[in-house]
């Protein structure tokens, strides 16, 4: 299975947050659309994975540097493509942005939807690191059911 | 026991703290009215605030939608304009009880609206922001007056010349755009690209952050930053002085102990002796306010205890001085208050006493 990473950088806006999103929100948004609709138009998108993340969300309210600081309570990812119900939203915030007020989900779901989505078992075991045992996703966590098809 | 001996009581210097208005969110900044008996300043939500300067008391206008982004006033003394990142553009008579907008409309750009000046005879005002348009409208309705086309970055800044001919913009990639309002169409460009960085070819950093015109319209005044880096935006605070007639830079105001975290000079505000007032705010826990007389190498005095600086405002009885300052701000992770909720940031309008008696010579 063939895994391609593309890397956004400069989001570390902890300075000018709003004047460096307008820089970096259309070269982020276009290329990801076309990406999208030239994946569908093609077919491709049936067998394909896209996946769009990041690593922690920002803070809800700006600093003292009109930045936004790290907040790891609280953010998307937006998923499309194979193995995946289209237009689904799933969990929301509290009105105020702050903390998750229904359906959380952490990487470890993630991981188990996303293998559910192309096919691969997420229960497998792989044996790595001198022979130990590694489960491919946590065994704690679940696929995110209202999103696969 | 012997009385401890009295703490000596350090010399406030040039500015002597009369009233912290601390505010629970954001403020943009904040200006005294031209009567005198209000300071009014921009919310980030959406709300007016205004304090009695005698009482303090405070009061909120609502009639917009987003942050606040700019306020001016009419010559008339009585009439306020105001607009936010939403492009709502609203007239007030600031001094009523409750004021309600006298006019108001919700269409002047696309995108985030970051400027508004309004014209020396007070005909016109003029605003723009990431639709890269300068739009003029009329004071006594909010009508239409005509639109200037073709910055190639977001408008971060406007200014009328005080003879009313031309009007300025300045946008986010460092260029000046001289309009003539006779003709209704550029007369120039003037280049300030020192106000801007483009690093690794993805993110535009900078830009005009304020215009104004000084010394009788001879000097045009350019401030903002030397960016550095982006993602921190590590940025030296500068204000750029520009002949008018030739558009040469005069002068570059930049202290010799400035550095790359004290960030952006947000505002310039000019004091009948000629020196002029600049409020920098840079990365959490740093910013200066200067004192400076232009034709001076170095600021006649310099305030570091004044931090994340947006705007300075000098009342018109020449003495008084309002700063604006918004917190520091949590951080990373996860601060929360007392009662586990999300640790927001917050703001404070600090007016100060002016003596510039106090203000030295500069040193350096």
């Amino acid at each position: 299975m063939t895994f391609v990473k593309v890397t956004s950088f400069h989001w570390d806006t902890h300075g000018d947050n709003f004047n460096l999103h307008q820089c970096l929100v259309p070269k982020f948004d276009q290329p990801f659309a076309a990406l999208i609709e030239d994946l569908a138009a093609s077919g491709a998108l049936e067998h394909t994975l896209v996946v769009c993340m990041s690593e922690f969300g920002r803070t809800p309210r700006i600093n003292g540097h009109v930045g936004r600081d790290h907040w790891p309570e609280a953010w998307s990812v937006a998923m499309a493509g194979t193995g995946l119900a289209k237009g689904a939203v799933i969990g929301k915030t509290n009105d105020k942005g702050t903390f998750v007020s229904d359906r959380p989900c952490d990487v470890g779901h993630l991981f188990h939807t996303w293998f559910r989505a192309l096919g691969i078992d997420p229960h497998k075991t792989q044996y790595d690191n001198q022979g130990q045992p590694l489960p491919l996703a946590n065994e704690e966590c679940e696929p995110i059911k209202e999103i696969l098809v | 026991m012997p009385a401890k001996p009295a703490k000596p009581v350090k010399d406030p210097g040039p500015l002597k703290l009369l009233k912290a208005l601390d505010h629970d969110r954001e403020l943009g900044g904040a200006w005294f009215s031209p009567c005198g008996k209000y300071l009014l300043a921009m919310g980030c939500d959406a709300l007016i605030y205004r304090w009695d300067v005698e009482s303090w008391t405070k009061s909120a206008l609502a009639a917009h939608d987003g942050w606040l982004s700019g306020i001016v006033f009419h010559p008339d003394r009585e009439r306020m304009f105001s607009i936010d990142s939403w492009g709502r553009l609203n007239s007030w008579r600031y001094a009523e009880a409750a004021p309600k907008p006298l006019w108001s409309r919700g269409d002047t750009h696309k995108g985030w609206t970051k400027a508004l000046a309004i014209s020396p005879d007070g005909r016109l005002l003029a605003t723009a922001g990431a639709d890269q348009i300068v739009r003029l409208w009329s004071t006594s309705d909010g009508a239409p007056a005509g639109e200037f086309a073709g910055h190639a970055s977001p408008v971060q800044s406007l200014a009328f010349s005080p003879d009313g001919l031309a009007l300025v913009s300045g946008e986010l990639k460092g260029i000046v755009k001289h309009w003539d309002l006779a003709a209704r169409k550029v007369a120039r460009e003037i280049d300030v690209k020192l106000l801007y960085l483009h690093p690794d070819s993805i993110n535009d950093v900078g830009g005009v952050r304020h215009l104004s015109f000084v010394d009788a319209g001879r000097t045009l005044v350019c401030a903002g930053a030397q960016p550095m880096t982006s993602g921190f935006v590590t940025a030296k605070p500068v204000v750029l002085l520009l002949d008018w007639n030739s558009g040469k830079q005069t002068q570059m105001l930049q202290a010799a102990d400035v550095t790359p975290q004290d960030g952006f000079a947000f505002d310039v505000t000019p004091h009948p002796s000629g020196h002029l007032l600049i409020a920098c705010g840079g990365s959490p826990g740093r910013g200066v306010v200067w004192i400076w007389k232009p034709g001076q190498p170095a600021p006649a005095y310099a305030n570091r205890e004044l931090l994340h600086n947006r705007t300075i405002s000098l009342h018109p009885d020449g003495v008084r001085v309002a700063v604006t300052q918004v917190g520091r701000g949590g951080g990373n992770g996860r601060k929360l208050d007392p009662r586990g909720e999300y640790l927001g940031n917050n703001a404070s309008a600090r007016v100060f006493e002016l003596s510039m008696d106090k203000v030295g010579l500069p040193k350096g």
